[in-house]
């Protein structure tokens, strides 16, 4: 297993005594470049967890700096696992970057921004645009460079869930999944790799042109509707993991990304009139 | 009533009649629509007292406790405080 990767503005440091694991991440993070520097701004891994009980249910934990952040999980999670430790590494450690929890993906280098609470869909938009021609920058952290309205892509694996894992198995009969993981807190989960040139683009920043809340949700097929600035700006500023830590200056970014942007919510049960919405919007 | 006026350390933004307000003591952000949001602009322009206040409730349809509930949510998030300032 390589110990080092390149993920858009980071590089990765990865150790890990797990077998299935190793074969996972070779295969998903295959085309990622190694390592152009000795320092790596996080040093993270899942390792198996001691005890009696590792011959019973075996456990792994995900590290990072030589710390446990959380309990141990299932050992046939730690695909998932180290993907959610990463994304709570950078949340809670990148503040170079104003962080909001949202999908972007990019055409021409002009990003859409797609903010969203865990089941808003935000992924499954994100992997179905990235194989209708968008750039894959995030599935799941925004990081915009403060003061402006640039965003650096990181451009790891999508991560899906229960039912969007066949949605988009059958859109991109060609994308590169991970072994399904059962029985996460999330339900099903997969991993998939971006699109090759998301991936070979991933130092290439984009910026702020759309906005658009999604929710999915049982009722119309696809509803697109303008949201204010005004209330885009808020419910940012709600989706921001580090927003309290930028202070007035994170309100000025958020203020001017908005200001730039043309804002919307997006409510869809059917994918396909989703993209078709999204389509109308970034004509 | 005293006079109200607007906290000093505000970040303002507006579109469309709406206000986003950064208030930097709290750390806090807020929303302001509707009346609140007619309150928040005319506080702008300098303090106002309680027939201001209740002259603007008139003019906006907005029955006297509503009015009050709005002033007195806006005293809670100290966006609004009592003083000629």
């Amino acid at each position: 297993m390589r110990s080092g990767i390149r993920t858009g503005p980071f590089v990765l440091r990865v150790a890990s005594d797990i077998g299935h694991f190793a074969a996972e991440f070779e295969r998903l993070y295959e085309p990622y470049p190694d390592p152009d520097a000795e320092f790596a701004d996080f040093h993270v891994g899942v390792v198996h967890v001691g005890g009696a009980r590792r011959w019973l249910r075996p456990q792994i934990a995900f590290v990072h700096e030589g710390m446990r952040p959380f309990h141990p999980f299932p050992a046939d999670q730690a695909a998932a696992v180290f993907e959610w430790g990463l994304n709570w590494t950078i949340a809670s450690t990148a503040h170079q970057f104003l962080m909001i929890h949202a999908a972007v993906v990019a055409r021409d280098d002009a990003a859409l921004i797609l903010p969203g609470t865990p089941g808003a869909g935000k992924s499954t938009l994100a992997a179905a645009l990235a194989w209708r021609g968008w750039r894959l920058l995030s599935d799941e952290i925004a990081l915009v460079v403060p003061g402006t309205a640039t965003i650096h892509p990181l451009a790891r694996p999508i991560s899906l869930k229960n039912e969007s894992i066949e949605i988009i198995r059958r859109r991109a009969p060609d994308a590169l999944f991970g072994s399904a993981i059962e029985h996460t807190h999330k339900g099903r989960l997969a991993l998939l790799r971006p699109p090759a040139e998301s991936v070979a683009s991933m130092l290439r920043p984009a910026t702020a042109r759309w906005l658009v809340f999604p929710r999915f949700s049982r009722g119309a097929p696809a509803e697109l509707r303008r949201k204010s600035r005004a209330a885009a700006l808020y419910s940012l500023a709600q989706n921001a993991f580090n927003y309290e830590i930028h202070g007035a200056g994170g309100f000025e970014t958020l203020a001017d990304l908005v200001s730039r942007t043309s804002c919307h919510e997006l409510e869809f049960r059917d994918l396909d009139g989703a993209l078709a919405a999204i389509d109308e919007i970034a004509r | 009533m005293d006079a109200l006026r607007l906290h000093p350390g505000l970040l303002r933004r507006e579109w469309e009649g709406e206000f986003v307000i950064f208030h930097t003591l709290t750390g806090e952000t807020h929303l302001f629509s509707g009346f609140a949001a007619r309150v928040f602009e005319a506080l702008e322009r300098g303090p106002l007292g309680a027939a201001d206040l209740g002259a603007m409730a008139l003019k906006a349809g907005v029955s006297d406790d509503d009015a009050a509930t709005t002033i007195e949510h806006l005293r809670d998030l100290r966006v609004v405080v009592a003083g000629r300032g």
